[in-house]
């Protein structure tokens, strides 16, 4: 999903929220969620790095 | 002029022994020991004068008169005392001052008795007393539950005593304020996971507050209200969707402080509905309070002392509270972001893992980078 989209699509769910339609927030939120698993995916190179590093300091402690 | 004399000594002597009669002792032998000694003075007085007046032909006639004089003002004066100070007894409350000079024992005691019984009814007595020996049942009942809370304590501080020398054999985490948090074989196992999120979760809310500032700048018309309440909503979304996989036992929400009051500007629980029925929670008052001191997260759980009574506390058993240290409104933070779970045996460690490896930062620097292209204070102020 290109930037532009994602941040659209977040302002619209907080329009719908504003407009207290459930049903559209709930979809909106299926949609977000299926969006940031997709993109968090796309980063699992890193997070493993990351994750490796950290995981090294937190049993030095 | 002798009959005189022994008529006036026979009255006067009447006067006295009417009114010892009309003392009204209940003791029978002072009574009579009274009515012989009195008996026996008539007689030495009578003597005494006939020797003293030197009368010798008129003994007889002269005891005649003491007598009858006697006798008869006897009876007249007892009529007359009885009438004058036993009438007196059936007034139930004054006490004259002829009953106490004449020692009136039972004006006395009826006296005493009435008033006791008045007194009484005025200060309603068996409701006070009944009162009486409620409270001193209370008092017993108190003094037994003292003295078994003393014992509770007793034993509660050998327990915390036990604990703490095995903590100190255990790995723990020390999460603020000086709270140490056992590390178990459940939560080893599960590091892994949590590590995991949490690097994503950083990634990924750095990279998209980037994408939130460049999407406003190109689009700067824009209203900064719904821009500051987009992304405050994607904070929470993000939250419960990658370090909590959108579970509905887990709500993140953003307060902001409004007229002395922490109020909801953003929520999320699960996938299912956004709560805004969030409670207000007053200023310098609960975990956000002691969180701005400290100048870190804080866990409810590891700080009961300091957490403020919600309408939901039922529900949401645990929470961190996260306060926005850097963004201030009268020397309290504007934000605060709170994470709060249902079920502490599934998302406690996790809830610990956040707190202990200050989750705090990454909201902090985030929001502090939006806050400094976008007044957040000066959006807040103009109304969310």
């Amino acid at each position: 999903m290109a930037k532009i989209n994602k941040i659209s699509a977040f302002i619209a769910f907080t329009k719908a929220l504003e407009s207290g339609k459930d049903e559209t927030v709930k979809e909106m939120k299926s949609i977000l969620g299926d969006m940031i698993d997709q993109e968090i995916r796309q980063d699992e190179p890193y997070t493993e790095y990351v994750m490796e590093r950290t995981q090294k300091k937190l049993f030095m402690i | 002029m002798e009959y005189i004399v022994f008529i006036l000594l026979g009255l006067t002597m009447a006067g006295f022994e009417a009114l010892l009669l009309i003392r009204f002792s209940k003791n029978l032998i002072a009574n009579t020991i009274g009515i012989l000694g009195g008996i026996g003075a008539l007689l030495a007085i009578w003597d005494y004068s006939y020797r003293i007046l030197m009368i010798k032909d008129l003994r007889i006639q002269t005891f005649g008169c003491f007598v009858f004089s006697f006798g008869l003002g006897f009876c007249i004066l007892l009529w007359l005392f009885s009438k004058i100070f036993i009438k007196s007894l059936d007034d139930k409350y004054s006490l004259r001052m002829s009953d106490i000079l004449l020692g009136n024992v039972k004006a006395l005691e009826n006296h005493t008795n009435n008033r006791q019984k008045q007194i009484d009814a005025e200060l309603n007595y068996h409701e006070l007393y009944e009162l009486k020996e409620s409270n001193e049942k209370q008092f017993e009942e108190l003094t037994e539950t003292k003295s078994y809370l003393l014992e509770k304590e007793k034993d509660m501080l050998h327990l915390k005593k036990y604990l703490d020398e095995n903590l100190s054999k255990t790995v723990c985490l020390e999460l603020p304020l000086n709270y140490k948090y056992p590390v178990t074989i459940n939560y080893l196992n599960n590091m892994e996971s949590y590590i995991k999120a949490f690097v994503k979760f950083d990634n990924y809310i750095f990279d998209t507050t980037e994408q939130f500032i460049e999407n406003q700048n190109e689009n700067s018309d824009r209203d900064l209200q719904i821009f500051l309440k987009t992304y405050l909503n994607f904070l929470c979304l993000s939250t419960s969707k990658i370090l909590f996989g959108y579970h509905e036992g887990v709500r993140t929400h953003v307060r902001y402080l409004k007229d002395g009051y922490y109020e909801t500007i953003a929520c999320c629980v699960g996938e299912i509905k956004s709560d805004k029925d969030l409670t207000k929670i007053p200023l310098k008052k609960g975990m956000i309070d002691k969180s701005n001191v400290s100048k870190q997260s804080l866990i409810k759980s590891c700080n009961l002392e300091y957490h403020y009574s919600a309408q939901n506390d039922h529900v949401w058993k645990d929470y961190i509270t996260i306060p926005i240290i850097e963004i201030e409104k009268k020397h309290m933070p504007l934000l605060s972001i709170g994470i709060s779970i249902k079920y502490p045996g599934i998302h406690s460690d996790i809830l610990k893992f956040l707190n202990f490896i200050k989750i705090e930062t990454v909201y902090s620097k985030n929001i502090c980078k939006i806050n400094k292209y976008y007044d957040i204070l000066k959006i807040i102020s103009e109304g969310v």
